[in-house]
């Protein structure tokens, strides 16, 4: 091992700048920092905030528009900045990466195990005729399973958490000194986020590699950092020890976004900073003797949900099929979304259903909002028999707007040709046709309050708001035609976690308030502990577990409940720590 | 992960959904060729002297007197082996005059693809790499320009430039040189048949005279290719792929020609399946403009002549040729793209 | 107090659209040069400066002069005054043909697309039957078929056009159909009719357009070369593509006037539908607006 005092990487003053329409942006305003020989160090950021530009900018991947401005990049001694023969050799062998959406970012037409070959060969640790062997090695050594098998796989034929072990081989292939790993775990399942996680911290233990974790998540860069630098507005606003920066930090920002991380323990209003808290505080006592009617507001029996894919044969395929011939063809594939699903909610409870993908939440959320056809079962609202009108007419029953959505995709769920007054108006123009022009525009000004949306955005189009804006829009869309019924379908998972805390914090106020029954989906265990009483756990269309909170938290009697809690990050609990 | 059942099932699959694309081609010649005015039974008359009792006697022995889908069922039977019925004005049966010309129609657009190919690949790699710039704008402006040229446009200009002023060209009449002795027909493509001959002379002479005509074909169909290369390659160039490749310190060749390229192409794969339609189109203008004796001005000069089976094997000739060309396209794109395999 | 939520007033719309042509140099000469020639053409018979259908067998073949801006024929025709008579014909069964295929292209296409199952499988099959020929050669037997006049090649013009619209048409529907604002929209109480007007074509316009304007161009290009070939219009008939016929057999005789100002008319026409295809649809998408 070299001399620890002497740092592997040292970055000064770095600062990146892109050419948009209009000018140019500072995506990177001064950065500097350090990492010393196999130490791990987290950049922990919320989107916008440059920490995955500036790691691009270290080895000259940024997009074509961007371009360094000014500051050194030293790693092992030798300035990479503006040489481009260092930076060459530098790439792979000294440095490697790896990345965000692993399936898309390895070779969609060549096998796998090609693409570790090719690595290795970059890295000159072997000729074509060993390649093949030692590219084997590798795979094995990222815990792919049946590696032999899968060597020769394409990356549309395997899982992400399976690219994403492709990806660790090649950057391992050339024995790199710095490893870089960009929100690796992003967009994987929670249970394989762990598992991923914890394979990388072992091989770069075993390397002697030092890692640089760039990730939005705190709980994660807390759990395999030993030191975490805070990036905000391309600038660090703070570096320090784990414990330092997310226990006695003195930054407004730290603090802030260490609030605002969702932990085992704490209570929702204190995912905000105590300045902000008051406007939320309202009626946070719990009425427990609130009275409840008696009658269940939804009654679900029994709701499966079968898709039939058939391949869309043609007619000649299909003639030929019958004739006896088999070749060629195979019946059709039944997906069993939902199997067998019942629940009750009584008015004003707070439902939460927690599954990853694949789980079948979506597939019943939107059953009961009627968006979607049950194969089997009935559902109830009020008393009535809902199930009975086909999705397709659902539209224009009386019942529809007691029932409303909020979406996932905040940008995605909004027509981008309506303003944000015109996406909220269409729904109450649709249920209370009557209404006049004056009468309606209070209303919507109404919810976009009640939302936390200000008025004044309202003229804009979806494509000016920022995140947090546009989901507020789409609250606003579904509350202004005063549902009793609200479906959260992960309403926050695509925004920063403050922006998060803030949203989240309305809806808690708003169900209070308004007296909302709502059904929040989430794969975020988490959030579901803060926002709802009962939950239902859910995984490949059954039901795993359906309790109180408070019981599936304290005496889960699933292993999988079980394992969905132990992913829950708890800043308290490092990994490196236990590892001194 | 066993690859080479998944390519054989999709090449018969693809084969079989080939098929039922041709039926309907030929319902749909059926359909139109019934709407053009004239009498079905001279089409297929013993010649143009047939007498009124001949052709009465064709009739009935065309089962023309027989109802509608019946008549499309021998119609189908007919094609399928074969018969086209007999031209009037050449006597001969189409299939022949069709086998005859068809060669030279072949050469021609064949010619003209690969021009077009070797123009609009490079520029629309350097448009990509230069994307935004005025090299970009320049070369996207000329692309347009071509295709904006009707056909003949494009060819009247050129033999213009090329042949009345610059002089660099021979006259645009015919294949070859009339006074040139031509090389013993083999394959019918007279480059070939004259390098197989040996016959240096004759090959040069037809080469000379199958340039402007290609060249016309090539310049109207630049710009699609070109324009979706440059997009491929632009959406290749900032994909996440090459940014792995890129930091796994690979070489400039490996990023850009072995993971890119290969990958930016396949698009243009595509298109130029969609391109081939257009260009056997334009086929019936230039060969009129060159006095090109291939099929399309055979089919034309029928069709002025009120001879309706020729242009009728004609049309169902370009058809089978484009589904042949676009099937041999997707056979190849799935060979190199597995994605394509498991539809 | 009633405010207005309007996304902006008349004259930031105004605005908008001198930024985005500004933008687009290109595109704003290629909309001026089309605006200008669909001017001179809708008002050809009466600024023509000659008749052009006069023939003057004491001036045949003069070339460009101040008398005759683009020279005379063979028979002592203005060949300026035939160019813009025939910009009024060509743009005319243009037009025509593309609005026809347009209009029963986008409801073939969307209501297919909308519906699914079968009948988008088999509207799908028969585009792709009608586009494995060579569309060029379809409109030759066509107009064959309906015989020589205008009605029967924008007939066959539009036929030609018709698949293009279609396709687009379906797979833009098909994409919209599974964004998660259409879904939003059902649960807002939209029908599915609702949602096809209100939701899915306003956002299909932008590719539209452009396959608008394309289709334009494809169209002259049509009606011009059958014309060429001897088919439609016949002669004396004043259109491109007959001009540039009979002006071929005069440009190896030196008397290239007959036959390249119609083709540079030609030539410069289709051009400028091309450019402004992108031009339009930056317009009309409101995702451009800052």
């Amino acid at each position: 091992m070299t001399d620890q005092g002497v740092p592997l990487l040292e970055v000064k003053d770095l600062a990146v700048s892109f050419e948009v329409y209009g000018g140019r942006v500072n995506a990177v305003d001064g950065v500097s920092l350090s990492i010393k020989p196999g130490e791990t160090l987290g950049i922990v950021g919320e989107s916008g905030s440059g920490k995955s530009v500036m790691a691009y900018s270290l080895v000259g991947l940024l997009a074509g528009n961007g371009r360094i401005d000014r500051g050194s990049v030293r790693f092992e001694g030798r300035e990479l900045q503006g040489n481009r023969r260092n930076v060459a050799e530098v790439r792979g062998r000294g440095i490697a990466f790896i990345f965000q959406n692993p399936r898309a970012a390895l070779n969609p037409i060549r096998s796998v195990g090609d693409q570790v070959r090719d690595a290795l060969e970059t890295a000159g640790r072997s000729k074509r005729r060993d390649s093949a062997r030692r590219a084997l090695e590798l795979l094995e050594q990222v815990r792919i399973e049946r590696a032999r098998e899968r060597f020769g796989a394409f990356p549309h034929e395997l899982s992400g958490g399976m690219c994403q072990r492709v990806l660790i081989a090649m950057a391992l292939a050339a024995r790199p000194k710095l490893l870089i790993a960009d929100e690796p775990t992003t967009g994987l399942d929670v249970t394989t986020q762990r598992v991923i996680m914890d394979t990388l911290y072992e091989l770069s233990a075993k390397e002697g590699l030092a890692t640089l974790l760039i990730t939005h998540d705190v709980g994660l860069a807390a759990r395999y950092c030993r030191r975490i630098a805070v990036m905000c507005g391309g600038k660090v606003v703070e570096t320090g020890s784990t414990r330092n920066v997310l226990e006695r930090s003195e930054n407004a920002y730290t603090q802030r976004l260490v609030a605002a991380t969702p932990q085992v323990g704490r209570a929702l209003i204190e995912l905000l900073p105590p300045a902000e808290r008051a406007a939320f505080a309202a009626g946070t006592e719990r009425n427990e003797t609130r009275s409840r009617s008696i009658a269940p507001l939804l009654a679900v029996q029994d709701i499966s949900k079968t898709f039939e894919s058939s391949r869309s044969e043609g007619l000649f395929a299909r003639a030929f099929r019958r004739l006896g011939g088999t070749a060629g063809t195979e019946s059709a594939i039944r997906h069993y979304a939902v199997r067998n699903v019942s629940l009750t909610l009584a008015r004003g409870e707070r439902f939460g259903i927690v599954g990853e993908s694949g789980s079948g939440k979506t597939t019943m959320s939107r059953m009961i909002a009627r968006l979607l056809d049950h194969t089997e079962g009935r559902i109830a609202f009020d008393g009535c028999d809902i199930g009975a009108t086909p999705s397709a007419s659902f539209a224009r029953s009386a019942v529809r707007h007691r029932i409303q959505v909020v979406f996932q995709d905040p940008l995605g769920s909004l027509n981008p040709r309506f303003t944000a007054y015109e996406a909220i108006c269409n729904p109450l123009r649709r249920s209370e046709s009557t209404l006049s022009t004056n009468d309606r525009q209070k209303r919507i000004v109404t919810a976009a309050r009640q939302a936390g949306l200000d008025p004044a955005l309202l003229s804009r189009f979806p494509h000016q708001l920022s995140g947090g804006q546009q989901a507020r829009v789409g609250i606003a869309r579904a509350l202004v035609v005063k549902p009793e019924l609200l479906i959260l379908d992960e309403p926050t998972s695509a925004l920063d976690v403050s922006v998060q805390a803030v949203v989240l914090n309305q809806l808690a106020l708003l169900q209070r308030q308004l007296g909302l029954t709502y059904i929040l989906i989430s794969h975020d265990l988490n959030v579901i502990r803060l926002m709802c009483d009962r939950v239902m756990v859910m995984r490949s269309g059954r039901v795993v577990e359906l309790n109180d909170v408070k019981t599936i938290f304290s005496a889960p009697s699933h292993p999988y409940t079980r394992e969905l809690i132990d992913a829950i990050p708890d800043l308290s609990d490092s990994i490196m720590e236990k590892a001194q | 992960m066993i690859r080479n059942s998944d390519i054989w099932r999709f090449f018969l699959r693809r084969i079989l959904g080939a098929l039922p694309l041709l039926v309907g081609v030929g319902v749909f010649t059926f359909i139109l060729v019934r709407v053009l005015p004239g009498d079905p039974a001279a089409y297929y008359a013993t010649g143009p002297m047939a007498t009124q009792e001949e052709i009465a006697q064709v009739r009935i022995a065309l089962g023309l007197d027989q109802r509608l889908p019946e008549q499309l069922a021998r119609y189908l039977r007919d094609i399928s082996t074969g018969d086209l019925g007999r031209s009037l004005v050449t006597g001969q049966l189409v299939s022949s005059d069709l086998r005859e010309r068809f060669p030279a129609s072949f050469e021609l657009t064949f010619f003209a693809m690969l021009l077009a190919l070797s123009f609009s690949i490079p520029l629309g790699i350097v448009a990509a790499i230069r994307a935004g710039s005025w090299i970009d704008h320049a070369i996207r402006f000329v692309g347009t320009l071509g295709v904006s040229m009707p056909a003949f446009v494009a060819g009247i200009v050129l033999i213009f430039v090329f042949y009345f002023k610059l002089g660099l060209t021979p006259e645009p009449i015919d294949r070859i040189d009339p006074f040139m002795l031509k090389p013993p027909v083999v394959t019918g493509l007279l480059l070939i048949d004259c390098l197989l001959a040996g016959n240096l002379a004759a090959f040069s002479s037809a080469l000379a005279r199958l340039f402007l005509p290609a060249l016309t074909m090539a310049i109207i169909v630049i710009a699609p290719l070109m324009r979706m290369t440059r997009a491929s390659m632009i959406a290749v160039l900032s994909s996440d792929f090459i940014r792995t490749a890129r930091a796994t310190g690979m070489g400039w060749w490996k990023v850009y020609v072995s993971y890119g390229l290969r990958n930016a192409l396949l698009p243009v794969l595509t298109t130029i399946g969609l391109v081939v339609s257009y260009q056997l189109g334009a086929n019936v203008v230039i060969e009129k403009v060159f006095a090109w004796p291939g099929v399309g001005s055979y089919a034309l000069n029928s069709l002025l002549a009120a001879d309706y089976a020729p242009v009728q094997g004609y049309i169902l000739l370009m058809a089978c040729v484009y589904v042949v060309i676009n099937t041999v396209v997707d056979i190849f794109y799935a060979l190199v793209d597995p994605r394509v395999r498991i539809k | 107090m009633r405010e207005d939520f309007a996304a902006s007033d008349a004259a930031a719309r105004i605005g908008l659209i001198c930024r985005v042509l500004a933008r687009n140099t290109v595109s704003t000469a290629a909309l001026l040069f089309i605006a200008t020639l669909a001017v001179f053409a809708a008002l050809a018979p009466w600024i023509a400066p000659h008749d052009p259908n006069a023939t003057d067998l004491d001036h045949v073949l003069r070339g460009p002069s101040g008398l005759h801006w683009f020279g005379t024929d063979q028979v002592g025709r203005d060949v300026f005054s035939r160019v813009l008579v025939a910009a009024r014909l060509d743009l005319a069964i243009a037009v025509s043909a593309v609005l026809l295929s347009f209009v029963i292209g986008i409801v073939i296409g969307g209501a297919a697309a909308l519906y699914g199952g079968l009948p988008d499988r088999m509207i799908g099959r028969l585009t792709d039957i009608l586009m494995t020929f060579p569309l060029f050669v379809v409109a030759m037997a066509m107009v064959a078929a309906l015989g020589n006049s205008i009605q029967s090649i924008v007939l066959a013009s539009a036929v030609v056009n018709l698949p293009f619209f279609v396709r687009l048409a379906r797979s833009e529907i098909s994409v919209l159909r599974s964004q998660q604002f259409v879904e939003a929209a059902r649960a807002g109480g939209n029908s599915e009719l609702q949602i096809l007007f209100g939701f899915m074509i306003p956002n299909a316009l932008p590719m539209l357009t452009v396959q608008v304007s394309t289709g334009l161009g494809w169209a002259v290009l049509n009606a011009a070369s059958l014309s060429f070939i001897g088919l439609g219009v016949r002669p004396p008939t004043a259109e491109w593509g007959i001009m540039v016929a009979e002006g071929a057999a005069n440009i190896l005789s030196g008397f290239w006037w007959l036959a390249i100002f119609p083709a540079m008319a030609l030539t410069l026409t289709v051009l400028c539908f091309n450019l402004l295809g992108d031009g339009l649809r930056d317009v009309i998408d409101v995702r451009t607006r800052r």
